[in-house]
């Protein structure tokens, strides 16, 4: 069970590290950002059944496509609402989430689909245990992009940038860093982030219009338990996630009813108690 | 004067046209009596939503409270067999202790962490009813029906509730109160030294605004019958609790108002005229609104009849 | 700003007015025949519903090459979002406005009992199709007029018990999704599974949706029930099937019961000798049913991919059916031809309408059990209709 909860973890961070992102570095919170992750889990079944693309190999195309997309749509609407009530940032990205939703349904119909790759039923074995080929992959990739996105944070100029407008907007703005740029930057990021989650679910399950949703509360309940806008809380946030599921899954008799009951009580107890997230 | 007389002659006939309205159309069209129903229960949840909004506290509670008040009616008068009107009221008094604890236990947070400790609590109660038996779990319960289903007399029942609702909020923001909700909600630290009782203002309001809450929770199950803590306890809730506001123009009495009764119409008309992707429409003028209108309905009304105190903060 | 905003308000102020001018109670000619139908079209259930609208397109065409007594019969959809304020004004507007002379429709519970509520005080033919919750059926239990063609839930679980039994099971494990469909499921799981002789071992629930079941699959896999019964959502059956090759949980039978099975399901290899329970599938081997489908291939140029295309089908056929032989729009006439009907069609079983536990005109009770085989649904059960023998699924 322990090694079940971790491989959950990944893509549980993967999926919240970019609204982390969005939230810590530019203070939107975007409660589209499941919707991002649904447009990446239809280009990755898309590319499958069309072009025989492995969602894998769709990584790169579909982050360059979303970081667009998100760029389009951070001028065109973010930008606009950035010094605008917390409320209209949070109504705005509301009116985009039903937007986008109902897109998909249009273009798509609300019919669940599933890509039937080649290795989704496969397992491994390692040291004894069991585990699914396609968890591990996705596991794997949200650890190497989550640490890569750390990295880039910590070493690069942009990164510097980054952690600087965040902390300190007007500082940044002050010391030359071009804060709008930062933003554009950023916000994309998430998106693409977002839409990488996506095409992992599409490797390991199905894509639907609506799976966007469960995907942003998990998302905020993992950022919250971080701490707002501390991306380096993600991944032991993500951990609590899927550790708490996976064991109240399997220890506690009927326990998949309970699961979800649990994880939103202990966000309202660390909220209530350590108001600014557990791992700051 | 004169202005001040126009501002009281207006509402005065809206109630009248509301009062009479549904003895019309239950003989014309009693569609319409139904959309108004709709409308009523739309425009309690969003000004109920509204009083709390004004102290800076942005609540995603409300579901809790409207599937708190849903319950405790449903369960009192399935089980006990207490007077429908009664069960109501105690599904609003219900809701006003839970909405007293909460709001002392979640007093120190702010904008987005206040949002998701209201919507992670609203969850937790959401489970818990899924999970129990006595509650008729996620089966649901059907609930008996309020002054024997006739439509005219539940129509007037919520009117009046909304018409309470409205005169509080009336009386709010022209009373003291309005600046201890306004002082606290542009900064609490200044309004504390300023001398306002910032814990009592926060916590009453959270309890005036889930009261209404509960209340037409309750009124909900005992029209529609039937309740199930997926739909009493969902996130939708609570989200259209706040678009309405947004849309309409927030902190004032006619905003939520305004912003119910156009978001609900023009849903019904998108609904019956365009047959499907009609919520793509929806979501694009809500965006729209955000973008372009950001004080909401009536602030366009008012650009349009005062250009000059436009930018004056509503 | 300003500008903006005046903008915008010109342009809703615009949107409405053309709206509300396009929006016209249609012209009485002829006066025709006048069929209302309440279905979700938008919203999660939206799928089922846009199904259910091509069945009825299928009718139509039927039903206006020659006319009902003389006329012309028209069909009013409107989309209650599953959403049950929305049905209620759905219902009213059709009744009120529109004038309907019968009533179609329904998928969902909560929506099915607010348009109840309704009728309940203006009676009209109604003949439902949704609405599996025995919550409907009490309250509709005095009303004459009320027809329900899809089985009750306790229908489904007497079929599901019966065919697992024909497989010779003898103990099984149940694993609920925590919504509605699970819970009502569960409820009557050990019940019926004990009147056929099944001891169930143990009823697991968990969170539709959830990307990962194994801690479930694992739980139950260590049961060593001869079957695996499982009701959750077309979503759920894709981790279901992966995740139980990975860890190897193969029971003699793998029973799952979705609305819906997701598009791509029949590709997949981890999906082969799934059983699941429907009213019908496309395999159906009946005359009635491939000249459905053979219809439905040349109407929409895809795969009719639920029962609720054939359901709708039916619903929409034997009500026309029924003021034609009532010879008149009467609703006692015609409730009593509704009574009467005797019809097979699409769904490959006789539709006749008979009391139910608390009902007055309840008419399917049975559903077929199928199994994906190479990329089929192949009906093999009950053995009358059956295309093939079930495979066990462990081997």
């Amino acid at each position: 069970m322990l090694i079940l909860g971790v491989l959950r973890s990944g893509l549980y961070s993967l999926a919240a590290v970019g609204l982390a992102l969005s939230v810590g570095v530019i203070g939107i919170v975007n409660f589209a950002h499941g919707e991002f992750l649904m447009l990446g889990a239809y280009f990755g079944y898309w590319l499958y059944v069309s072009y025989g693309v492995d969602p894998l190999a769709a990584i790169p195309l579909g982050a360059v496509g979303l970081f667009a997309l998100g760029g389009v749509i951070y001028r065109s609407a973010i930008q606009r609402v950035l010094r605008a009530p917390e409320l209209n940032q949070m109504l705005l990205t509301f009116g985009l989430s039903i937007f986008l939703q109902n897109l998909a349904i249009i273009l798509w119909t609300g019919d669940p689909r599933v890509a039937t790759i080649s290795y989704k039923a496969t397992a491994v074995t390692l040291g004894g245990f069991t585990i699914g080929l396609p968890q591990l992959i996705v596991f794997g990739i949200a650890m190497a992009l989550t640490l890569s996105l750390f990295a880039v944070l910590g070493r690069t100029r942009i990164g510097k940038a980054m952690r600087a407008v965040a902390q300190n907007r007007l500082g940044a703005a002050l010391v030359g860093v071009e804060v709008d740029r930062v933003y554009l930057l950023a916000f994309g990021l998430s998106t693409a982030l977002a839409g990488t989650a996506g095409l992992m679910i599409t490797l390991q399950l199905s894509v639907s219009p609506f799976m966007g949703l469960q995907y942003t509360l998990k998302a905020f309940a993992i950022i919250v338990i971080a701490g707002l806008g501390n991306i380096n809380g993600v991944v032991s946030a993500s951990l609590i996630l899927g550790l708490s599921e996976a064991f109240v899954e399997f220890y506690v008799p009927g326990g998949g009813g309970w699961a979800e009951g649990v994880f939103f009580l202990l966000i309202l107890l660390v909220l209530v108690i350590r108001p600014r997230g557990l791992f700051r | 004067m004169t202005a001040r007389a126009g501002r009281a002659i207006l509402p005065a006939v809206a109630l009248a046209a509301a009062v009479v309205f549904p003895y019309w159309a239950d003989r014309a069209q009693p569609y319409y009596l139904q959309i108004a129903i709709n409308v009523l229960i739309f425009a309690t949840l969003a000004l109920s939503w509204d009083l709390l909004a004004r102290t800076g506290q942005l609540s995603l509670a409300h579901a809790a409270f409207y599937g708190l008040g849903a319950y405790t009616s449903a369960l009192l008068t399935l089980r006990l067999s207490i007077p429908i009107p009664v069960g109501i009221l105690a599904g609003g008094l219900l809701a006003i202790g839970a909405a007293a604890g909460l709001g002392i236990l979640t007093l120190r947070l702010r904008g987005i962490y206040f949002a998701i400790a209201t919507l992670a609590f609203s969850e937790t109660l959401r489970v818990t009813t899924n999970q129990l038996r006595f509650t008729g779990a996620a089966t649901g319960l059907v609930v008996p029906s309020l002054l024997g289903g006739q439509r005219v007399a539940q129509y007037l029942a919520i009117l009046g509730v909304l018409a309470l609702l409205v005169l509080v909020s009336w009386l709010i923001n022209r009373s003291r109160w309005h600046f201890a909700f306004t002082a606290i909600r542009t900064n609490e630290e200044v309004a504390a030294t300023m001398g306002v009782d910032v814990v009592r203002f926060k916590v009453l309001a959270f309890m005036i605004s889930a009261f209404f809450a509960g209340v037409t929770g309750a009124y909900y199950a005992h029209v529609f019958l039937f309740i199930s803590p997926v739909e009493s306890y969902s996130l939708a809730v609570s989200v259209g609790a706040l678009v309405a506001p947004i849309f309409g123009g927030l902190y004032t009495t006619a905003g939520p108002l305004l912003g119910a009764i156009g978001l609900r119409v023009g849903e019904e008309v998108l609904r019956t005229s365009l047959r499907s992707g009609y919520l793509i429409i929806y979501g694009l003028i809500l965006t729209v609104v955000i973008l372009f209108m950001p004080r909401g309905l009536i602030g366009v009304y008012r650009s349009l009849t005062r250009p000059g105190t436009a930018r004056r903060a509503p | 700003m300003n500008r903006w905003g005046r903008i915008g308000a010109a342009v809703a102020l615009a949107a409405t007015l053309i709206f509300s001018a396009a929006y016209q109670p249609a012209a009485a000619q002829q006066e025709p025949i006048r069929i209302g139908a309440i279905i979700p079209l938008t919203g999660p259930s939206g799928v089922s519903g846009q199904a259910m609208q091509k069945g009825y397109q299928l009718a139509m065409d039927e039903i206006n090459r020659q006319g009902v007594l003389g006329r012309r019969v028209e069909l009013i959809v409107e989309d209650d979002r599953g959403d049950p304020p929305t049905g209620a004004a759905a219902f009213l507007k059709l009744v009120t406005r529109d004038r309907v002379n019968a009533l179609i429709g329904g998928l969902a519970s909560n929506v099915s009992i607010a348009v109840a509520s309704q009728a309940l005080q203006r009676p009209i033919l109604m003949a439902w199709t949704g609405a599996a919750s025995p919550l409907v059926e009490q309250l509709l239990k005095d009303a004459d007029w009320f027809f329900h063609y899809h089985p009750w839930q306790y229908n489904n679980a007497d079929s599901t018990w019966r065919f697992v039994r024909s497989t010779g099971a003898k103990t099984a494990t149940v694993a609920v999704e925590d919504g509605p469909f699970g819970s009502s499921a569960a409820d009557e799981a050990r019940g019926f599974a004990k009147q056929f002789g099944i001891t169930v071992v143990s009823v697991e629930t968990f969170k539709t949706g959830s990307p990962d079941l194994t801690p479930m699959l694992t739980k139950a896999k260590a049961t060593n029930a001869d079957a695996f019964v499982f009701v959750g959502f077309d979503q759920d059956v894709v981790p279901l099937a992966t995740q139980a090759r990975q860890i190897a949980f193969a029971p003699k039978l793998m029973l799952a019961a979705p609305p819906s099975w997701p598009v791509g399901f029949e590709k997949l290899a981890a999906g082969n000798y799934f059983a699941g329970m429907a009213l019908w599938t496309a395999e159906n081997p009946s005359a009635a049913s491939r000249r459905y489908v053979q219809r439905y291939r040349e109407r929409f140029k895809e795969e009719p991919a639920s029962y609720w295309g054939p359901l709708a089908y039916t619903n929409l056929i034997t009500v026309v059916d029924a003021i034609r032989r009532a010879g008149t729009l009467d609703m006692d006439a015609v409730v009593r031809a509704m009574k009467a009907t005797d019809y097979e069609g699409p769904i490959g079983i006789r539709l006749t309408f008979k009391r139910s536990i608390y009902g007055k005109n309840q008419g399917f009770t049975r559903l077929i059990a199928f199994q994906w085989q190479n990329g089929k649904q192949v009906v093999v059960w009950p053995e009358e209709i059956a295309g093939a023998k079930l495979v066990p699924f462990a081997r």
